[in-house]
């Protein structure tokens, strides 16, 4: 019994950590506090340890795993007021599928994303540290770089596209020679 | 005419659209599973940005840009009480620095001076506020083959309910003196502190409960019992002593007003009971921590949490901000505890 117990634990630990990204990245793309995410996403952990055994190995785990996840977020926004919600529950719904629907391949091009933060310019560098490292907004941005808040989100969309294509140019190359 | 929907998206994940802004962005997600997967895409690179960049080293030296804490102090009028304070500091801050100039010899002795600077300094009588942000947890399944770790400011089940650490802030005084104020599981305030004499509790609910055990009210926070408490980050430091091998790093932020080093220490022994590796963030010139990150400090349940100290004021908080008095309504009921 305690094997059993100890395999399965084992299980849901490695499964969990591979579908640890897809997850947060999920809980943090409709819950904007951070604290609050990162209780919601504590709340999602322990779920989805102590209800593996409901688990069928048939269904993608990620998929599962978002399901979990899911029905947290409709029980936060639930308890939260309306004025902390940006997206409806059927926004919410759509989006649960579509993280569900992230392929194998398009995580993997995110392992080239040190390469690529490596490659950017000193002041991409600089914006992508206060904003990712500091967590600063634009406006904060803005102010300690000399620029309009305007400007800074604009260069911040303008250096996602750009890592977005060095990744996928990498991947490319990868694909290609492999 | 509606802005295109990779600007909504970037507007969204920078938090920089209006109401009406996020409506469309919504509508668009909806209307078809591609819109709803670009949206998801976008949301994924931007989270893994987040975990990713806090752990580049090579983007450490762009800090030395970045230095709101000395912008907003020097915009602030002086009281006498801070002219005291900043005369007291600036002493002292000449004493220690003659004194480490005629120290410097090897990168470790080198490395082992500054350490001691930046330690007496923390120790000076200077208020200071940092923000707590819990960077990863892992926790150690013994019987499971590996630990589960939860990157991202996210953590696992950390036991009990309680004040939550993250997102908490903590105002120092000295070496000792400390106002913690975390937020709890109910959205109630609760704070914690030690004014040099006693420790107090305030609480929603309860009546306040001060003790003359200076670590009397510290359950919960981690660090408690090992050799480097959280808010005591003066004694926490001065205590690590030669259990840990410290190091500078060579690299030094030279950019903006502020220049900034790193100061690392890695602990030599796994049977010590402290943090895996401490790494100090400062000014060069002032000695002034900005910001402290404790690695893999141990918790109970065999949880070991990455904690981000950043400092993000530095002003006189006035003689009774470390009272429990200045926390809570007048009246309420004190409960005196050994």
């Amino acid at each position: 019994m305690t094997t059993y117990a100890n395999t399965n634990a084992r299980q849901a630990t490695r499964m969990w950590t591979l579908a640890q990204p897809t997850v947060s990245a999920y809980v943090a793309s409709v819950i904007r506090d951070n604290t609050e995410r990162d209780d919601l996403l504590q709340e999602v952990a322990v779920s989805v340890i102590e209800s593996f055994d409901r688990y069928d190995a048939d269904r993608p785990f990620v998929g599962w795993a978002l399901g979990i996840a899911h029905n947290h977020v409709k029980q936060y926004f639930h308890r939260v007021k309306r004025d902390r919600r940006v997206f409806d529950l059927n926004t919410i719904s759509a989006i649960t599928d579509a993280f569900a629907r992230v392929s194998e391949a398009q995580t993997q091009q995110l392992d080239y994303l040190r390469d690529c933060l490596g490659a950017l310019d000193g002041r991409s560098k600089e914006m992508c540290d206060l904003r990712y490292r500091n967590d600063f907004k634009p406006a904060a941005i803005a102010q300690t770089m000399g620029m309009t808040a305007n400007s800074v989100a604009k260069a911040l969309q303008r250096i996602r596209t750009q890592l977005r294509n060095c990744m996928a140019r990498k991947s490319a190359w990868r694909d290609a020679t492999t | 005419m509606n802005p295109p929907a990779h600007t909504l998206i970037s507007g969204y994940l920078d938090e920089m659209l209006t109401s009406e802004e996020e409506v469309i962005l919504a509508r668009w997600i909806e209307e078809c599973p591609e819109n709803a997967q670009r949206f998801a895409e976008e949301a994924f690179l931007h989270d893994r940005l987040r975990s990713e960049i806090p752990s580049l080293a090579a983007l450490t030296q762009v800090m030395g840009a970045v230095d709101p804490v000395s912008a907003k102090s020097k915009s602030r009028p002086l009281s006498r009480s801070r002219i005291a304070l900043i005369t007291g500091t600036l002493a002292a801050l000449i004493a220690i620095t003659s004194m480490w100039r005629g120290m410097i010899g090897t990168p470790v002795a080198a490395a082992t001076t500054e350490w001691n600077r930046v330690v007496a300094i923390s120790g000076l009588q200077t208020d200071r506020t940092y923000r707590i942000k819990r960077e990863s947890a892992t926790r150690l399944f013994p019987d499971a083959g590996g630990p589960i770790r939860v990157s991202g400011d996210a953590a696992p089940p950390l036991g009990s309910p309680g004040p939550i650490l993250n997102g908490a802030l903590l105002h120092v005084r000295g070496g000792s003196q400390f106002v913690l104020v975390r937020k709890g599981p109910d959205g109630g305030t609760y704070v914690s502190g030690f004014n040099g004499d006693h420790s107090w509790d305030v609480r929603p609910g309860s009546p306040v409960r001060v003790s003359t055990n200076e670590t009397g009210f510290r359950h919960g926070v981690p660090g408690q019992g090992d050799l480097i408490p959280l808010i005591s980050i003066h004694d926490g430091l001065e205590s690590l002593g030669s259990a840990y091998n410290i190091e500078l790093r060579p690299e030094e932020g030279s950019e903006g007003k502020s220049f900034i080093r790193v100061l690392t220490a890695e602990r030599k022994s796994p049977d010590h009971n402290g943090p895996r590796r401490v790494e100090i963030t400062y000014s060069v010139r002032s000695g002034l921590i900005r910001q402290l990150r404790l690695v893999d400090l141990p918790r109970e349940n065999g949880i070991l949490i990455t904690v981000l100290l950043t400092l993000i004021e530095e002003r006189d908080l006035g003689a009774d901000f470390f009272n429990h008095e200045s926390h809570h309504e007048p009246g309420l009921h004190v409960q005196v505890e050994e």
